[in-house]
């Protein structure tokens, strides 16, 4: 699934079944997480260790760095989602091939969007849904509904979810091969539906930063104008 | 342990059985004999089912791309896969448990791959009626909440832009 080559002219999207296990929904319960109450510990089906966190944490998380950093906190909560982001990649890679028997980039593309949209269902993130339409157009787009930090603040006038904007450029980076950027272009805390992101390559981000009161559609209509 | 016994089972915490309880979760038990032979009996005719399965969507629908070609694989897989979970979860008498491993997350591959509501419906429909072709009406009768539980579940996918199937 490499989208980013620039001599690839189609995306390989035909189902590749040979190898692949006869398997159901790894994230599905009972089974995915299991605590040991005698160390007071809760891993995942790979063994990792997982806590639990209240959106009470990630609020005060956001709105202390917020509070002691000013306008450098914005980066610095990018930079933390976009680390964070890699390592549930190369997790969730690793998890996808010992359940299925393939490599990650070799599941049919509908099988990757389920199971990931899945990861992020069963770990409380909202439930998302992911647009490869555009992917010929070198653009990816990603819709959430309750967004874990969107879901939870006061409505405002400013996206709030630049943390999960940059776990979803850390994920795709690791996914696609290319380091590659994302902006959040709806936000369900402004009033929108649901929130929405755009990932590509970062020079095309770049001029749309400050996009101020544009949507999805328009971020989008104006990224498909552009070329790299 | 399905979702009604696991009830019961957490508002029996700190004493003993009553009677009641203890004669469910008996009844339960004694079911299993009877489950297992249903499942042996859709295990011997797998192959059969599922083939059937496939010949008649190729049928119905011979321009779909998900039904010949390297699609047609993943297919059989598909309808393979939702089989045998729905024997587990008779063998359990565990709907949720159905729902968990298998149908929603099925979905959400289904609708990725821009499959019509519509062969959904039919591909899972004709699974419950092969497997009533083919094995007996005791057997059918104990599957078929979940058989039907599939073309309920899967066949929820929205109109595809473009469709696969």
């Amino acid at each position: 699934m490499d989208l980013w080559r620039q001599d690839q002219q189609e995306l390989e999207m035909e189902a590749n079944t040979e190898g692949l296990l006869l398997k159901g929904n790894y994230f599905g319960e009972p089974g995915y997480i299991e605590h040991d109450l005698r160390k007071g510990t809760m891993q995942n089906r790979a063994g990792v260790r997982m806590l639990a966190l209240t959106d009470d944490f990630l609020l005060a998380f956001c709105n202390s760095l917020e509070g002691q950093m000013g306008d450098r906190a914005l980066p610095v909560l990018k930079a933390t989602g976009r680390e964070w982001g890699r390592k549930a990649a190369e997790q969730f890679a690793a998890q996808m091939q010992q359940h299925f028997g393939k490599a990650l980039l070799d599941l049919p593309m509908a099988m990757f969007s389920a199971n990931l949209a899945q990861a992020f269902e069963h770990h409380g993130w909202g439930t998302f849904q992911f647009g490869f339409s555009r992917y010929d157009r070198g653009l990816l787009t990603v819709e959430v509904e309750t967004p874990m930090l969107g879901a939870s603040v006061r409505q405002g006038g400013q996206p709030v979810e630049t943390l999960l904007a940059g776990f979803l450029s850390g994920m795709f980076s690791v996914f696609s091969g290319t380091e590659l950027d994302c902006l959040q272009t709806d936000c369900f805390s402004c009033g929108a539906d649901r929130s929405r992101f755009v990932i590509t390559v970062p020079e095309r981000l770049q001029p749309l930063a400050g996009h101020g009161r544009k949507n999805h559609a328009d971020v989008l209509a104006a990224l498909e104008q552009t070329r790299v | 342990m399905n979702s009604q016994l696991q009830s019961l089972v957490r508002g029996a915490e700190g004493r003993y059985f009553h009677a009641d309880e203890r004669r469910a979760l008996l009844t339960q038990a004694a079911s299993l004999p009877a489950r297992f032979q249903a499942a042996d009996q859709v295990q011997e005719h797998e192959d059969v089912i599922v083939q059937a399965v496939i010949e008649a969507m190729q049928q119905r629908y011979p321009e779909s791309s998900a039904i010949k070609g390297p699609a047609l694989a993943k297919t059989q897989n598909d309808v393979q896969l939702v089989l045998r979970f729905n024997v587990q979860a008779m063998i359990l008498d565990h709907m949720r448990w159905l729902d968990e491993k298998v149908l929603f997350w099925l979905r959400t591959v289904l609708a990725a791959g821009n499959f019509s509501p519509k062969f959904s419906r039919d591909c899972f429909t004709l699974l419950r009626d092969q497997v009533a072709k083919h094995t007996s009406p005791q057997t059918a009768a104990l599957l078929q909440p979940y058989l039907d539980r599939n073309i309920e579940v899967l066949s929820e996918l929205p109109e595809p832009a473009a469709t696969s199937a």
